[in-house]
C-alpha cells in the first residue's frame, strides 16, 4: 500500500485528497457531525468523558 | 528483560532503555541530530540506549511506542468530518503526512529494529503520560493527572495510581484542549508553537492579567472544571498554517509580528537588538498590549489546571499527585501547586512533554505486563557521557589550548575566580541531562549576583529575548532561606520545574537570576545526585556567602543544548563564552601553537 502511495506526486496527492473528501466523505460528513461527541455542540455541564481503562486490560497494549 | 521505550513522529522524538523496571538511559534525538524538536525516529538516542545498555537490538525483548497512530488517525479522519467542508486544507495536508509516514510507523520499527511484530507494543499517548510520572515517583499511590495538546482523542486525562496499575477514569477529548488553547496564543504572540510557550510564560511577568476576560471568551468552564472551547475563535482544527481564526484577532488585535524584538519599559531596549527605533515608546505600548495577553493566559490557565487537579482529587483521592503532559512543564503554575491545591506530595519528572512518553510506555509494559520492581526518578542524568580521551580527542581536534587540573578544588577556584570576574563559564561534566532543563552537566554557568551578567549572557552567548529570566542551581539545604517555597516541594524542584518568589531579603543579592516580578526557577542541587556540581556551588558559596550559580543551558538561541565535546566546543567557538570547562580541562580560546 505504502509502496503504491509513494509513487504519487504531491499535487497529484492534493487532487485526490480533495476530490475525496469534497465529493466521497460529502454524505459522512453530516452524520459524523452529529455523532461526534467533541465537535457537538449541545450544551451540558460536564465535557469530561467518564471512561475506566485499567492496566488489566491485556489487550490494550495490541490494539495500534 | 530489556525493554525499548520510543516516541516520535510529532515533536521531541527520545528513546529509552528499562532493564527489569530500572532505568539504564535516556535521551531525545535532538541532541544527536542537532535539530531542535527533532521528531524523526529516534536512531541515534536507540543506538545510545542500546550502547549504555550494552546490548545489541537482538537483545531487546519489547519495544514500546508511546502512542496509537491508528487512533489518532481516527481522531483526525473524523475531525476532518465534523468541520466539513472548512476542513479541507487540514485534511489534505494531515492524510499526507499521515498514509505516506506515521501509519506506518509499526513497520518502520519492525523493519528497523529487526524486532518480530508481537514484541511491539502501543500505549496510549496519556497512559503513556501518567506512566512516565506514576512509575518515576516514590509513590505507591496517587491521583494521576495528564494534560497536553493532544494525544490520540484525550486532550487531559484524571486517573488513579495503585502499586503496578494505572486506572484512567475521566478525559476531555479533542478539540478542547488546553494545551491547545495556550499554543494558540503563543501562535498569536508570534511564538513558534510546542516551542515558544515557556517564552509566553516568561513574558506574562512584564504584564497585568487586564485581558484575561477576553481569554475566558475563548472557552466555557463547567463547574466540574471541564471545559469547551469556542471554537470559532480558533483554526487548528481546519488548518495547519495558523491556529487561530479572524474573530481571536476581532477580540485581542493585530497579532504580534514574529521577527519584531519584545521589549517593554520594564524589559528596557537590550544593546544587542542593534539600534534604538525611533519609535522606541509607540514600540513600547504595543508590546505591553502582548505582556498583557500572555499575563491574562496564565493567569485563566493556572485557573483552569487548579480546577482540574482539585476535581481530581473528589474523583480520585490520594495525599500524592503525578502529573505529566506538555502543560506541566509550564513552571509558573507548577510553583503554585501545594498552595492551591490540597495534595501534600508533588511528582513531575524531568522530561514531561512528549520525550517522556517513551519513559512511560516503557515503564507501563515493564511493571504491567511484567510486574517489574519500582524505579525512582530522583535525578536527571540519563544521557550520555564522555571518557577523558574523547574529551581531550575532540580539544586536540581544534587546536585549542588546554590544561588538565586533576585536584577538582583548585580546579574549582579558577572556575570560580573567573566568575567573579564577570566571565561566562560553559560546563560540560558527566552524563547529558533527560528532558529540555540543563542541571548541572550542560550548562552555561555565571555570578548570581552581577546586576549586568544577564546582559552579558545574552549579549556573548544566548541571543534570546531580555523578558526571558535565568534560572538558579542553589545548594540543597539553602533552597528555604532564599526562595519562598513550601516545606516539601519534592522532586520537582531538582528538575528545575517550579517557579517560586525569591524572598525579600535575597532579591537584590542575585539579581541576575530574580525575574522582574520577585520570582525564581531554582534547580536543588543535592550531593548524591551531582558530587561535582554541588561541590563547584559549594565552592562558590564559600568563598562569596552564595549558595547558588546562574544556570542556563549550554547552547545558543535555536539549537538544542550541547551533548558531545565537539558540539560544547563549537559552541563555545560560535559564541564569546570566556572558559570552557569539561571534566577536569579548562579550555581556553588560545590557538595551542
Amino acid at each position: 500500500m505504502k509502496k503504491i502511495l509513494v509513487l504519487i506526486s504531491d499535487i497529484q496527492m492534493t487532487i485526490i485528497m480533495t476530490i475525496f473528501y469534497l465529493v466521497i466523505l460529502a454524505p459522512f460528513s453530516l452524520f459524523v457531525k452529529s455523532k461526534i461527541k467533541p465537535f457537538k455542540t449541545k450544551k451540558k455541564n460536564s465535557n469530561w468523558e467518564r471512561i475506566h481503562i485499567t492496566s488489566n486490560n491485556k489487550d490494550l497494549m495490541k490494539q495500534y | 528483560m530489556n525493554i525499548l521505550g520510543i516516541s516520535c513522529d510529532y515533536h521531541d522524538s527520545a528513546a529509552v532503555l528499562v532493564r527489569d523496571g530500572i532505568l539504564v538511559s535516556a535521551a531525545q534525538e535532538e541532541r544527536f541530530t542537532r535539530l531542535k524538536n527533532d521528531s524523526s525516529i529516534p536512531r541515534h538516542a536507540v543506538d545510545f540506549c542500546l550502547s549504555q545498555g550494552n546490548i545489541g537490538l537482538k537483545d531487546i525483548d519489547r519495544v514500546a511506542f508511546y502512542e496509537k497512530p491508528f487512533r489518532k488517525f481516527h481522531r483526525i479522519l473524523l475531525s476532518s468530518l465534523a468541520t466539513y467542508p472548512a476542513g479541507l486544507p487540514f485534511f489534505v495536508a494531515a492524510m499526507r503526512s499521515f498514509l505516506l509516514e506515521k501509519l506506518w510507523i509499526k513497520n518502520k520499527i519492525i523493519e528497523e529494529l529487526h524486532i518480530p511484530e508481537d514484541r511491539v507494543s502501543f500505549v496510549p499517548h496519556h497512559i503513556s503520560h501518567g506512566a512516565s510520572t506514576f512509575f518515576a515517583s516514590p509513590y505507591c499511590d496517587a491521583t494521576i493527572v495528564t494534560i497536553d495538546g493532544v494525544g490520540e482523542w484525550a486532550t487531559s486525562t484524571i486517573g488513579k495510581g495503585k502499586d503496578n496499575n494505572i486506572t484512567v477514569m475521566a478525559e476531555q477529548q479533542f478539540p478542547h484542549s488546553l494545551g491547545l488553547l495556550y499554543s494558540t496564543i503563543t501562535a498569536f504572540l508570534g511564538f513558534e508553537v510546542n516551542e515558544g510557550e515557556y517564552k509566553v510564560m516568561g513574558m506574562a511577568p512584564f504584564g497585568k492579567p487586564i485581558y484575561a476576560d477576553k481569554i475566558w471568551k475563548l472557552l466555557n468552564l463547567f463547574p466540574d472544571s471541564s471545559f469547551r472551547l469556542n471554537l470559532e475563535y480558533f483554526s487548528f482544527q481546519i488548518s495547519e498554517s495558523s491556529p487561530y481564526s479572524s474573530k481571536l484577532i476581532s477580540l485581542l488585535g493585530k497579532p504580534r509580528d514574529p521577527g519584531s524584538h519584545f521589549f517593554t519599559k520594564r524589559s528596557g531596549f537590550p544593546s544587542y537588538f542593534g539600534k534604538k527605533p525611533a519609535d522606541y515608546a509607540k514600540r513600547c505600548e504595543e508590546n505591553q498590549h502582548f505582556a498583557d495577553i500572555a499575563a491574562s493566559l496564565q493567569y485563566v490557565a493556572e485557573h483552569i489546571i487548579f480546577s482540574v487537579i482539585r476535581h481530581a482529587y473528589t474523583i480520585a483521592p490520594s495525599k500524592n499527585l503525578c502529573l505529566a503532559g506538555g502543560v506541566f512543564l509550564n513552571s509558573v503554575a507548577n510553583g503554585k501547586l501545594q498552595k492551591n491545591t490540597p495534595f501534600q506530595h508533588i511528582y513531575i519528572q524531568p522530561a514531561a512533554g512528549d520525550a517522556g512518553g517513551a519513559l512511560g510506555a516503557a515503564l507501563y509494559v515493564n511493571r504491567t505486563v511484567y510486574q517489574s520492581k519500582p524505579f525512582i526518578m530522583t535525578h536527571a542524568y540519563w544521557g550520555k557521557e564522555f571518557s577523558e580521551t574523547e574529551i581531550l580527542h575532540a580539544a586536540k581536534s581544534y587546536n585549542l589550548s588546554f590544561r588538565k587540573i586533576r585536584n577538582t578544588r583548585k580546579l574549582n577556584t579558577v572556575i570560580i575566580n573567573a566568575i567573579m570576574n564577570e566571565k561566562v563559564v560553559g560546563w560540560f561534566n558527566g552524563r547529558s541531562e533527560w528532558g529540555p532543563r540543563a542541571l548541572g552537566n550542560r550548562s552555561i554557568l555565571a555570578d548570581p549576583r552581577d546586576p549586568a551578567i544577564k546582559d552579558i549572557v545574552n549579549t556573548k552567548i544566548k541571543f534570546r529575548e531580555p523578558f526571558r529570566p535565568f534560572a538558579a542551581s542553589v545548594l540543597a539545604g539553602h533552597e528555604h532561606e532564599i526562595f519562598d517555597i513550601p516545606a516539601s516541594p519534592g522532586l520537582p524542584i531538582n528538575f528545575m520545574l517550579c517557579v517560586y518568589p525569591v524572598n525579600k531579603k535575597w532579591r537584590k543579592k542575585i539579581p541576575a537570576v530574580t525575574h522582574v516580578n520577585g520570582t525564581s526557577r531554582p534547580q536543588v542541587v543535592n550531593k548524591k545526585d551531582n558530587k561535582r556540581y554541588w561541590e563547584l556551588i559549594n565552592d562558590f558559596y564559600k568563598k562569596t556567602g552564595v549558595p547558588l550559580l546562574l544556570n542556563t543551558s549550554f547552547n545558543i538561541k535555536g539549537e538544542p543544548i550541547v551533548n558531545t565535546p565537539t558540539d560544547a566546543i563549537q559552541t563555545f567557538l560560535t559564541s564569546e563564552l570566556d572558559l570552557l570547562v569539561m571534566g577536569n580541562f579548562i579550555i581556553t580560546k588560545q590557538s595551542n601553537s
